[in-house]
């Protein structure tokens, strides 16, 4: 008998493995298929995870670079998605609740929180240094 | 003295903060409801290292339910979007996406 939660990791598994080959095989640069940002289309300006789609793409070519040129938020939350996720497989196949305990930290989404809003208002300040920090539509 | 909490006995186990799922809805849905799990999430550990266990759980549940409905608000955003695109037809395609 297949568990409801092996039901759901299976289908999530599926899921994300034919995202994978999608991102993989279009470039969302080139192709105009791939969804647009409700935020960007209605406003304008960027918001926090604006880029992300052309910076998966660029990160499964290997091209860690241009894929922070994207969106560098993204590139910059791998490590921590990684480490987060190696544990709930983890605590699944030792059948234990492991948690990262920097996430339950009490500062820790207050950081988080403050790193995505700054991000957030720098990435649409139209000057050099921020500029960069930009999704570049 | 008020004793609230009985000597000897274990605090519930810590809710589930959503954090890094709060993150994933930041980044990936582009909607502002990933930042109000992220709020939530930081009360549920605020909360319950404060002894507030039944608000923790309360947080928790909040950061669950809007990164949840940012979510599916994402996924119905880009189904919607798709379909979009396949009624208009391929020639009217936009240059450029997120």
């Amino acid at each position: 008998m297949i568990s409801k939660k092996g039901l759901y990791f299976g289908l999530g598994v599926t899921i994300i493995a034919i995202l994978a080959i999608v991102y993989y095989r279009c470039d969302p640069s080139k192709y105009g298929l791939f969804p647009k940002c409700p935020f960007y289309s209605l406003t304008g300006y960027n918001c926090p995870g604006c880029g992300s789609q052309r910076a998966i793409y660029n990160l499964l070519h290997g091209n860690i670079k241009q894929a922070a040129n994207y969106n560098l938020l993204l590139v910059l939350s791998l490590p921590l998605l990684a480490v987060h996720f190696f544990y709930k497989i983890k605590s699944a196949i030792l059948q234990k609740d492991i948690r990262l305990k920097m996430l339950y930290h009490p500062l820790t989404p207050k950081i988080i929180f403050a790193v995505v809003v700054i991000f957030w208002i720098a990435r649409n300040i139209p000057a050099e240094p921020f500029s960069y920090l930009a999704a570049n539509h | 003295m008020d004793q609230t909490q009985p000597t000897g006995q274990m605090p519930p186990p810590r809710p589930k903060n959503w954090l890094v799922e709060s993150i994933l809805v930041t980044l990936f849905c582009c909607l502002p409801f990933g930042i109000v799990g992220i709020v939530n999430s930081a009360s549920v550990n605020s909360r319950y290292d404060a002894g507030d266990y039944a608000g923790a759980l309360n947080a928790s549940q909040q950061a669950g339910k809007w990164t949840k409905i940012g979510f599916w608000i994402g996924l119905g955003v880009c189904v919607l979007y798709i379909l979009f695109v396949f009624v208009i037809g391929v020639s009217f395609l936009p240059r450029y996406s997120n």
